[in-house]
């Protein structure tokens, strides 16, 4: 059975080889990252740019936190791992861009935007799509909105910061409009991963530290790529370049500190709690971002405008306040009435789950969670066939092109699944009953809502009354046995024979017996049709065949009661002619029939048992000469002691239960049986089944899942 | 059927369903029937004299008919001697699981003393 592997805080890491040694423990990885931090810190405030010592200092420092990036890179679980590469093609490129950089500077050659500018530029693609996989997985269901609450941030960092300062310094004479748009792009990219990842960071992304080191290193490279395009403009070429290699390096090393820092393997893990408190320092920011544009508009403003345009800059901030304060509430709300939903749905003792049509969980409450032992996290944005349900009760591996909850999610249906097994996080099983309903939004299908329940207890209570019934059955036979069998050998006359008298009341004791203990055979054939459990093994057989035998059965008694029993089987009932049935209980209900045609009639009467073939449907006419059934009574001779009068019961030695045994298998079977009754001329009861046709016995046969359970019985 | 009749073993813990099970297969079938009560003496009987069939009623106490049977399987002297089930189970699940064994057939409980004979012979092809 595939475990599903959980990677988590507690899963220890895997060690890999490579030229840097990382050791299982944190604290071995950690306390080196310290080191070539604070060496970043130093070279970066400290030491001297412009000498080859220390040019190769930097050298080997970027290689080796490039090789310790690279280490932590292939050692990530598959979740994160994607996220780590982009950093680290990030870094590689940036360092590279910067190696053509140097060497262009140094042949003189260095036109902007140059070779080096282009391949810069190129470094953000990775870094984008890191960025990306963050934003998707850290917002589980609600990525639309994290994008559009990040785009916002970051368009607004970057206009504030792009245009209301960079631009205006970069502007002067000399600089091409393309050169300026290129030198403008890495800084305004640079912030807006940054404004992103501090967005993330406060709306409960983790782990903390790893995020924070990711959010410095991007503030380092936005420093480096502020400085650069400081260095294009004569007015400020000069100091400032010189630490530019610093920075570069203290940026891939707090990237390098990031990667191996405790729980860097969780970043793109979403978190079992949203905080609450989250949405409120996301809005904050948020109103920060959406105010930071119009604010700077007004200080622009404030050197050559009239009073007119202030205040209406003025105006613009107040409107944007209270929009924001006003969206604030309408979330707040939102939140609220959410929070209600599911702690409505996590009250629910069932287990519920939202799916997408793809059978991918959306939503899981507090009791199917609890059912399966399983976080938020195990289930949300998985199949739930591969978490749960993927093995058949009789845990054979249970593929999901073969659930029924498949279609079910695809085609929009809605459905009760029985003797399902449902598999826990920790491996074992339990049996659940399944209901499944669509999902659609505005008559579009979007999904489906499973909700299940744990049976496990019912089994166990359907089990004792299986070995109740067992048990009762025995205890009451064995005393029938001896009773009846005695009887029945007296009334033989093959111990003795008897007076006229004695074999009255032998006769009399002899018929009441048979009663009995058709009595208990009835009882229990009701109570294990009531729990399920008589199983009908359907075969194809011609309709013909069934009446042949029950006239067979039923003759021995028909004669007995001086009645003329005939079997008539129209042309129209061919041999190929079939129906889908078990031929046994199929017998039972046609001897039921005709042994109640038996009681009500006289002797001399004729009883006939016709099968014909009328469309797709058989019918099994048992057709009497008797009294008749008043029309009021027509429908109740099905009910249990239905009898039509309540002397019956008595007189004709019934137990009240055979016609309601017989139209429950009938039912059970695809059919019905009508009954039609003429007062004084006689009634027929029609066991009325469809005939065979392949697609529909496929279909009624036993799935191999219901099979299991019920032998696991 | 020619010289000595055929003999039956009968095993039943109810004294009186023995009683009957003998009335019905000596008086109406004609059989020499030999009545037991309990599983060990069952195998006792058999091993002592081989009967032509065996009667082994199913649920009993300490050694039941299933179990009794498997011991007269793996007896080299009584392996090949045919058994009928007579069981009082309703529930279809123990009756098939009867039928998966190696027997001659099974009869139910309540039986008719009358047909009993006729319906034992049918199973064991006499």
């Amino acid at each position: 059975m595939p475990r599903l592997l959980r990677r988590g805080s507690t899963t220890s890491r895997r060690s890999y080889d490579g030229p840097v040694v990382v050791g299982r423990s944190r604290s071995r990885i950690w306390v080196p990252a310290l080191v070539v931090g604070a060496f970043a810190v130093v070279a970066l405030v400290v030491l001297p740019y412009d000498s080859p010592r220390w040019s190769f200092v930097y050298l080997c420092a970027t290689l080796v936190a490039l090789v310790v990036l690279f280490g932590a890179a292939l050692a990530m679980p598959r979740g994160t791992r994607v996220v780590w590469w982009c950093l680290f093609a990030f870094q590689v490129l940036t360092m590279a861009s910067q190696a053509i950089g140097d060497h262009a500077r140094k042949s003189g050659t260095s036109a902007f935007p140059g070779p080096a500018d282009w391949l810069s530029l190129l470094a953000y693609v990775p870094v984008l799509t890191a960025l990306g996989v963050l934003i998707h997985r850290l917002n589980p269901g609600r990525d639309r909105e994290a994008w559009i609450d990040s785009s916002i941030l970051s368009v607004a960092a970057a206009s504030v910061f792009g245009l209301f300062l960079i631009v205006p310094v970069l502007s002067e004479p000399g600089m091409s409009r393309a050169a300026v748009a290129v030198a403008v792009t890495y800084p305004v990219l640079d912030l807006a991963v940054l404004a992103s990842l501090i967005w993330l960071l406060v709306g409960g992304g983790r782990p903390k530290t790893t995020m924070l080191l990711v959010a410095v290193s991007f503030a380092f490279t936005l420093t480096a790529d502020i400085l650069r395009d400081l260095s294009l403009v004569d007015a400020w070429s000069g100091a400032p370049q010189s630490v530019l290699p610093a920075l570069r390096v203290a940026a891939v090393v707090t990237m390098a500190a990031a990667a191996t820092a405790p729980g860097a393997e969780d970043i793109a893990v979403p978190r079992e709690t949203v905080r609450p408190h989250a949405t409120t320092t996301r809005l904050a920011v948020l109103a920060v971002g959406v105010l930071a544009v119009p604010t700077l508009v007004a200080v622009r403003l404030w050197d050559d405008a009239s009073k007119l345009t202030l205040l209406l800059a003025l105006a613009a901030i107040i409107i944007i306040i209270l929009a924001v304060w006003r969206i604030g509430l309408l979330v707040t709300a939102v939140d609220q009435q959410r929070q209600v939903t599911e702690l409505v749905l996590d009250s629910a003792g069932d287990g519920i789950v939202g799916l997408d049509r793809e059978g991918f969980v959306v939503f899981a409450n507090l009791s199917a969670r609890r059912m399966l032992r399983c976080r938020e996290s195990d289930l949300i944005g998985r199949r739930f066939h591969d978490v749960a349900h993927h093995e058949y009760p009789d845990g054979r591996a249970f593929p999901w092109h073969e659930c029924p909850v498949q279609q079910l999610v695809q085609r929009g249906g809605e459905a009760f699944i029985p003797d399902q097994v449902y598999v826990r996080r920790d491996g074992t099983t339990f049996p659940v009953e399944i209901i499944i309903s669509p999902l659609r939004v505005d008559g579009v299908l979007t999904g489906a809502v499973q909700s299940f329940r744990d049976v496990s207890e019912r089994h166990a209570v359907d089990e004792l009354k299986r070995q109740f019934v067992s048990v009762v059955s025995h205890e009451l036979r064995t005393p029938l046995t001896s009773i009846k069998g005695s009887l029945q050998m007296l009334d033989s006359g093959l111990v003795g024979e008897l007076s006229g008298e004695q074999a009255e009341l032998v006769s009399m004791a002899v018929s009441n017996s048979e009663r009995l203990s058709q009595l208990v055979n009835d009882i229990l054939d009701i109570e294990r049709l009531d729990a399920g459990r008589l199983p009908l093994k359907p075969e194809s057989v011609p309709p013909a065949r069934l009446a042949e035998l029950a006239v067979t059965a039923m003759a021995g008694a028909a004669g007995a009661a001086g009645i003329q029993l005939v079997l008539e089987v129209d042309p129209s009932a061919t041999e190929d002619a079939m129906v889908f049935a078990d031929p046994h209980r199929l017998v039972q209900v046609l001897t039921n029939l005709v042994g109640n045609a038996i009681k009500f009639s006289d002797r001399g009467a004729r009883i006939m048992v016709r099968v014909t073939v009328a469309g797709t449907y058989a019918h099994l006419a048992v057709i009497d000469h008797g009294r008749g059934i008043p029309a009021e009574h027509l429908e109740s001779v099905f009910d249990r002691f239905g009898q039509v009068d309540a002397g019956d019961a008595r007189r004709e030695g019934g137990t009240g239960l055979g016609l309601a045994i017989a139209r429950e298998i009938t039912v059970r079977s695809g059919g019905e049986i009508p009954v039609t009754s003429t007062i004084g001329a006689g009634s027929t009861f029609t066991v009325v089944l469809p005939l065979v046709d392949e697609d529909a016995a496929a279909r009624i046969t036993p799935a191999p899942a219901g099979v299991g359970a019920e032998e696991a019985l | 059927m020619t010289g000595a009749p055929r003999s039956i073993v009968v095993v039943d813990d109810d004294e009186d369903v023995r009683r009957l099970l003998v009335l019905s297969l000596s008086r109406v079938g004609g059989y020499d029937v030999r009545p037991v009560d309990s599983g060990q003496a069952c195998l006792a009987e058999l091993r002592r004299d081989r009967p032509d069939a065996v009667v082994l009623d199913v649920m009993m106490p300490v050694m039941d008919g299933p179990a009794t049977l498997e011991e007269i399987r793996i007896d080299p002297d009584i392996l090949d001697v045919p058994v009928v089930f007579l069981t009082a189970g309703i529930v279809d699940s123990d009756v098939e699981r009867l039928r998966t064994l190696p027997v001659s057939g099974v009869l139910h409980k309540p039986f008719d003393p009358m047909r009993l004979p006729a319906q034992l012979a049918q199973l064991l092809g006499w």
